[in-house]
Order: C-alpha cells, then structure tokens, then sequence
C-alpha cells in the first residue's frame, strides 16, 4: 500500500493563553530574553557594532554569525512554545541539528584558529565549555518528548554556550576588570534562578536542574581542562584538532 | 701621550655629538614626513600612511602582517577633515632602528596614538612595525560608562521583576 507523505507548512496561530497562566512558560521567555540581551551585549563592542580600526577576520564573522543564529533560534522556539506554535517549534528543531553541527565547527575552529594567529595555547577551558554545551543540546533534542528534561537540558546549554558573551559583558561592554564572582555569578543566574523556580513550581525538590547546575559549577570552579590538556592524552588530543581544524 | 689621550676624547666626543645630530636630524625628517603625511590623511586619504611602510611591516596587536593587508585596513578608515594637533615625543634609537612615538589630538576629543618602529629598507628609512591606539573622547580606562550603567540598570531590574512575579505565579500554581 502507498504511503502518502504530506510535506506542508505548520499552521500558524498567536494565543498567549497558556503563556498568562503558566508560570514555567514565561520563564523560559525570560530567560530567551535574558540571553539575547547578554549576547547582545557581550559581543556589541566586538562583533555588533565594532567601532575598531582593524577588520574583522572571516572566520570570526562566520563563527558571530552562527552564534547568533543558534541564539536567535532559543528565543524563536521559546516565544512558539509561548504562542501555542507547538508544530512550528517542532519543524524549526529539525533545522537545529545542521545547526548545532555548525556550532561545534565553527567554535572549534575559531578557538584553534585564534591561537595559532596569536602564537598563544589553545583555550582548552572553551573547548570543553563548547563540547559540553553542544552535548547537552543534542541530549535535549534526544530527549524532546519529555517537556521537563528538554527545556532544562536547553536552558544548560544555552548556559554553557553563553560564557563567552557574559565574560565579554562584564568586562568590555560594563568595563569592569576582570572581576571573578560577578562573572560567575551572570554566567549562572539563568541555572540558579531555574533550580529555584523548579522547587517553587513542583512544590518539591527536583533533582534534574540541580544535577545540571551541579556539572556546570563542577567544570566552572574545577578546570578539568586544566588537568585534561596537561596529560599526555590531552596534548596529542590538542594536535588531532589542530590537524583536522587547520590542516597543520 | 697625554696628548693622544686628549686628541682620542675630542675625536670620541665629536663622533657622539655627531651621532647626536644625526638623530636629531633623523627626528626632523620623519617628523615631517608624518606631517605631511597627516595632511593627506585628514583630507580624506588614509591610505597615504601605507606609502612609508616597508613591504614587511607587521601590526602585531590587529595580527596583520605585510604592506598589503595594512593597506586594506587603512582602506576602511573612515577619517572625516577636522582641525587636529600633533604631539611628539623624542625619537628613540636601539641599535639600526629609530621608535617614533606621536599622538594625534583632534578637536573632537578623539586621540589616536601611534607607536611606530623605522629602519633602512632599500636605502630609505621606512615603518618596519606599527601600533595604531584610537580613543573615544573623554574614554574611562574602568568602570562602566553612564549610558551603559542606566540601560543595563534598567534591563536588570525589569528582568529581577518579571522573575519575582513568575516566582510568586509558581508558588501559587496548582499544576495543569
């Protein structure tokens, strides 16, 4: 028997209803917003409106332009899941894999790039930031049928993915010296506040957002990469990325 | 042997004072090129600056390396004509190379200060490595700027709100 297969555009609709009552659902606009506005900010001297002499190099207008994308998309799919757009969310998800591909390859190769122009060591601390944060996206992709574990693994790697742009935030767009605790503390407001919401919202405690919370502080405040990229292992893991990044 | 000893010390003391001169003089020459080289470019050709860099120049703080790629990004510069005023400061030489270091003042407050390294390229002195430094007016080396601190005050405490209000729909929410 024939299957028939219809390829068509998800219908469109706007009804905020279940955004006015649900608190789980505006929070997770706030924290689209939230998001937009420190990339935003982060990366407005550097990349959105540099007023620097110098060009900026192709390879770091590629990597903005993903990034951004990639950011763009939580805010977009967040505001579908708002507006009752549940198929819309879906058919742009489908468009998130390619996309999370192209994060992982742009990043890498921004990092290795960056350091070898620079004649300085690799960032192995943001490598791992960017492998961790890919990792949980497309755990949460893997994991888009359970509403709970799929927002919050999002959320995770949207923090993961963002350290960058709160680094830049304190430092260039607040001009602030580089100041530890209020980077760490912007760099995990959007977990904390999660954990906390979790417990108001289901009246108990729930372990999932403190796990990720948890991972998070541990590379944050440990370094594996520190000890990763000092071994043996890590140095010829170094060389195999370089060899496949930059064709060295 | 008393008089060589004097002859020898006039013949050193010339020799100094006339190696000063010459950097004086060296002082004197690349200052007016950069003079006239200034002219051209606050009439509207950036690129007149590339004409006194040697072929192998390097601007390590933007990593461009060669005449080629300075020549692009002064291409980009975009200098409108203003009133300005040049500050020099005294030419230092180590070895074969002469550091040049001046500061651009314009009468909008924008500063832009240059650190230049020259040395004989084919017979001529040319800049062998360059640092180019443009300051907005009145720029605060730390600290956050007013406009930045009121929308970023602003931004913070809309998003503190919105979150003690989802807070307080999540302690009052009895499941859907």
């Amino acid at each position: 028997m024939e299957r028939k297969v219809k390829l068509s555009i998800p219908k469109w609709q706007w009804d905020l209803g279940r955004l006015k009552k649900d608190p789980e659902k505006q929070f997770f606009l706030l924290t689209a917003f939230w998001f937009t506005l420190v990339v935003l900010g982060g990366f407005s001297d550097s990349f959105y409106f540099k007023e620097s002499l110098s060009p900026t190099r192709s390879f770091i207008k590629v990597h903005g332009v993903v990034y951004s994308i990639w950011t763009l998309f939580y805010f977009i799919q967040c505001l579908m899941v708002a507006s009752k757009n549940v198929q819309w969310h879906m058919f742009i998800g489908n468009l998130t894999l390619l996309l999370l591909i192209l994060l992982f390859l742009t990043g890498y190769y921004t990092i290795l790039k960056s350091a070898e122009l620079r004649a300085n060591d690799v960032k192995g601390g943001t490598l791992i930031e960017i492998a961790i944060g890919v990792s949980l996206a497309f755990l949460a992709i893997a994991k888009r049928k359970n509403d709970y574990q799929h927002k919050r693994l999002m959320l995770a790697a949207m923090t993961a993915l963002t350290s960058a742009a709160v680094q830049r935030l304190a430092r260039t767009y607040w001009n602030f010296d580089d100041n530890f605790w209020l980077i760490a503390g912007l760099y995990f407001a959007p977990l904390v506040a999660l954990v906390i919401f979790d417990q108001l919202y289901f009246k108990k405690i729930r372990y999932f957002s403190l796990i990720l919370l948890a991972l998070l502080i541990f590379n944050y405040f440990a370094n594996p990469h520190d000890f990763i990229f000092s071994t043996s292992f890590g140095k010829s893991l170094i060389e195999i990325l370089q060899r496949l990044f930059l064709w060295v | 042997m008393k008089y060589f000893i004097i002859a020898l010390l006039g013949v050193l003391s010339f020799q100094v004072v006339h190696a000063q001169q010459s950097l004086s003089e060296i002082e004197q020459h690349l200052r007016q090129k950069i003079e006239e080289c200034l002219v051209k470019v606050y009439e509207g050709q950036p690129t007149a600056y590339a004409e006194y860099l040697a072929d192998d120049v390097v601007m390590p703080e933007h990593n461009l390396r060669g005449k080629d790629m300075i020549y692009a990004m002064l291409e980009t510069w975009d200098i409108p004509p203003t009133d300005y005023t040049v500050e020099f400061f005294p030419l230092v030489q180590v070895d074969s190379t002469y550091f040049f270091h001046y500061e651009v003042n314009e009468t909008s407050g924008y500063k832009i200060s240059y650190v230049e390294q020259w040395a004989n390229d084919d017979n001529e002195l040319k800049i062998k490595s360059l640092s180019i430094i443009a300051s907005e007016p009145a720029m605060q080396t730390s600290g956050i700027g007013k406009t930045r601190f009121l929308i970023s005050s602003f931004g913070l405490g809309i998003a503190l709100f919105l979150l003690l209000m989802i807070y307080k729909k999540a302690i009052a929410w009895k499941g859907k």
